[in-house]
């Protein structure tokens, strides 16, 4: 065992601090908020880390990546979610839909769609959920009618992140058999998202403007080269793609910034005369959210660990996810019970506090244990897969 | 980093449980509940001549030069085998001996301790209300020779069976001295504790005993520091101890969640079920990495004491905070079954409780991390 980054991983998270402390102009908050320079900010950021290598360190180099190890990439994911994420929509490239064309893609979707990826140029969104297909995932109904060498594809998407920034690309799940088991008719395409009838409509959410769309596809006509892998085997694509998206956020770094940035005003604040530090209540809100964390993060790295060995780490995964999903909105929970009715007011307001962050990560927070599968989702999972439980009723 | 077990690690988990498979059922660990000891005397004669006793020991004493982390990956297989021994307490009562003892205390007790000859006890609770951290009240006396201890010492773990205390005493240096007093010197008693917790725990009396200026453990006045070390790796153990006590409670409720049918089918179908013991194993495996890590952290104690201290607090709040809740699920998912004396589930419920409430509660490990965050 080993609890501690290698001095090259900590130089190399040095460098990357250096980086991201020269490039994130003040404005920058968090890839969610409604800020215009944010999109193109993102772009031009990802530009600039594929210059120096590091967009796509862990991507194997015969893809354009450098073979970087697991936990040099584990410690760009927490220097950049700690950072709010200012990859912006291209972590899901790097994370998991780049793996996924490596794995099932034909040599020439590797040679069209993994370049650009690599170089920072292009954004990809989720077609997954569909209004009637949410936890029931395979129950989806979009349609994709082979013709020739073409999909016709007919149906609706939700909840689909990043759709208006706008996404280049689409992973799209279709369904191209609705004669059989429903988890076996359906196939995955990378469709291109200025293809002729697909629409995207902005859902206005708790947190922004635009934290996720409707897509809409009315006869949009996609090649038969761009699904990627065979005729309805869609749906095994999907488990190795979440397999990799589960510890794909380290969601405990943000969190711990956050708890960093509360200690900080714990400290500086005086109530009544002393420091709010040495309020027991808050001294207590504080360490149990570092407690958290602790236990969060240790549970991405065992599952990074089993994934370094060359095993794959599912239950691991969906543990480690479950405790980063629920650590996450904990920190929003106690910092605004930090702040105190205080933290209602937003950055602009002249009283705010620490420039809105508190209750930002708490808005922020509230979809993640429902996205990309919800917490029971995870847990029907773990007790079906890892205790060997029956099947829910 | 690499959170993964190494081989050695991994086959000396696999070798205990199989052991406690093979010769410990958990009618042994009724058994042993019977004993005046509180313990089967065969299996601690066992686990001696498996060297578990010197296991986290350096060589130069007769251990096998392992570090923590061997024995909190034994520590879990004692919990799931509901094993009691006095394997993590008397390693407790060793290291201030190792550390800081005389040349004679250390001549006298560290080799027997090591190869399992003799059990050590923490001495350190006493009546009125504090903690084991707590100063001591128990008073000694100057005498021509040293000191005369009088005062009683309470919920010593495997007291009644240890042969050596290391017990917590005011030689009026305005501090807690810490004294290594043989359990058959002349003037010590020893009275098993009543109690719902299947570790024997005793309460030591001392009635003029006396000790000499060699049986004093590191400096005196400064027993705090090095009680609070020893307590640091008891803690920890303890929690890897209630690792295997968490994650036998959930193999039962599973199990009880796939075979007890109503309304036709298991219960374990319905996810307010199932769900429950997802719930167990989330927090168990959060418990077990945490455990590891502090385990890791004192066995490189020297690199970064603050991490080392730190991962320790982390580890004993996390499973402090989360060990009621596991056991009232697991009770939970058996329904009246978990209650009766007939059914296991009652084995390891007892000890969680006595877990929980022992080395320090799960606020006062909070306080520590919160110490430790600069708050």
């Amino acid at each position: 065992m080993d609890f501690d980054f290698t001095a090259d991983e900590e130089a190399f998270r040095a460098e990357l601090r250096v980086f991201l402390d020269d490039e994130l102009p003040t404005w920058w908050k968090t890839v969610f908020v409604d800020d215009e320079r944010a999109m193109p900010f993102t772009r031009e950021l990802c530009r600039k880390l594929a210059d120096r290598g590091w967009l796509t360190l862990s991507w194997p180099r015969e893809h354009g990546g450098a073979d970087g190890s697991v936990w040099q990439q584990a410690v760009v994911r927490e220097e950049m979610w700690a950072a709010g994420e200012p990859r912006g929509p291209q972590y899901m490239n790097l994370n998991y839909i780049g793996p996924l064309i490596m794995r099932f893609g034909t040599p020439e979707q590797q040679a069209r769609l993994l370049p650009p990826m690599a170089a920072g140029d292009v954004i990809w969104c989720q077609g997954f959920s569909e209004p009637e297909a949410g936890s029931d995932l395979a129950s989806l109904k979009t349609r994709a009618v082979r013709d020739g060498d073409h999909y016709i594809v007919n149906g609706q998407k939700i909840w689909n992140s990043y759709a208006d920034a706008p996404a280049d690309q689409c992973l799209l799940l279709a369904r191209t058999n609705p004669d059989v088991k429903k988890q076996v008719g359906i196939s995955m395409f990378l469709v291109d998202m200025r293809t002729p009838g697909i629409t995207v409509r902005p859902i206005p959410s708790m947190a922004g403007k635009s934290e996720f769309s409707e897509i809409f596809f009315d006869d949009a006509v996609i090649p038969v080269t761009d699904r990627l892998g065979d005729e309805d085997n869609g749906w095994t694509l999907v488990g190795e793609g979440l397999a990799f998206e589960r510890i794909g956020i380290a969601r405990y770094a943000r969190a711990n910034r956050v708890l960093e940035h509360l200690v900080a005003y714990a400290r500086d604040t005086e109530v009544g005369g002393r420091p709010l530090a040495e309020d027991p209540a808050v001294r207590a809100r504080l360490a149990t959210l570092a407690v958290r964390i602790e236990a969060a993060k240790l549970l991405n790295y065992g599952a990074i660990s089993i994934q370094a060995a060359g095993e794959v780490p599912a239950i691991e995964a969906s543990i480690a996810r479950i405790h980063n999903t629920q650590v996450e909105q904990l920190a929003g929970q106690v910092g605004l019970e930090v702040l105190g009715a205080r933290g209602l007011l937003l950055e602009d307001d002249p009283f705010g506090l620490l420039g809105g962050e508190m209750q930002r990560q708490w808005l922020e927070s509230i979809p993640v244990t429902v996205a990309a599968g919800s917490t029971e989702v995870q847990k029907n999972i773990i007790a079906q897969r890892g205790l060997g439980l029956p099947r829910s009723a | 980093m690499d959170l993964t077990l190494d081989d050695d690690q991994r086959l000396l988990a696999e070798s205990a449980r199989q052991l406690f498979e093979r010769t410990y059922p958990t009618t042994a660990a009724r058994e042993a509940e019977e004993r005046p000891e509180g313990f089967s005397a065969e299996l601690w004669a066992r686990a001696a001549e498996l060297g578990w006793p010197g296991i986290a020991l350096p060589e130069e004493c007769g251990g096998a030069g392992y570090g923590l982390l061997e024995l909190t990956v034994l520590a879990e297989e004692l919990g799931r085998a509901a094993v009691s021994l006095p394997l993590l307490t008397s390693y407790a009562a060793t290291l201030p001996v190792l550390w800081s003892g005389s040349t004679p205390t250390r001549d006298a007790w560290l080799g027997r301790l090591a190869g399992g000859d003799a059990s050590g006890a923490l001495a350190l609770l006493e009546p009125g209300g504090g903690s084991e951290r707590s100063a001591p009240a128990l008073r000694a006396t100057a005498s021509d020779t040293g000191w005369t201890l009088s005062g009683t010492k309470l919920g010593v773990r495997f007291g009644a069976s240890a042969a050596v205390l290391l017990v917590t005493a005011d030689l009026g240096d305005g501090g807690g001295s810490l004294v290594a007093v043989a359990a058959d010197a002349p003037g010590v008693s020893v009275a098993p504790h009543r109690t719902f917790s299947p570790e024997p725990l005793a309460a030591v009396t001392f009635h003029g005993v006396a000790v000499g200026p060699d049986a004093v453990v590191g400096e005196r006045g400064a027993a705090a520091a090095i009680v609070d070390r020893a307590l640091a790796h008891l803690t920890v153990l303890d929690t890897a101890y209630a690792v295997g006590l968490g994650d036998a409670a959930l193999a039962l409720a599973v199990d009880h969640a796939i075979n007890r049918e109503q309304f036709g089918r298991p219960i374990g179908v319905n996810q307010a079920v199932s769900h429950q013991c997802v719930d167990i194993r989330v927090e168990v495996d959060a418990m077990r990495v945490l455990a590891h890590q502090a385990a890791w952290r004192l066995d490189h104690h020297d690199a970064d004491p603050a991490a080392a201290a730190r991962a320790v607090a982390l580890a004993n709040a996390y499973a402090r905070d989360v060990i009621p809740g596991i056991f009232a699920r697991a009770h939970q998912v058996h329904g009246a079954m978990g209650f009766t004396m007939e059914y296991d589930l009652q084995l390891f419920s007892r000890r969680a409780k006595s877990y929980e409430l022992t080395g320090g509660g799960a606020a006062w490990h909070l306080e520590q991390v919160a110490g430790a965050l600069g708050l």
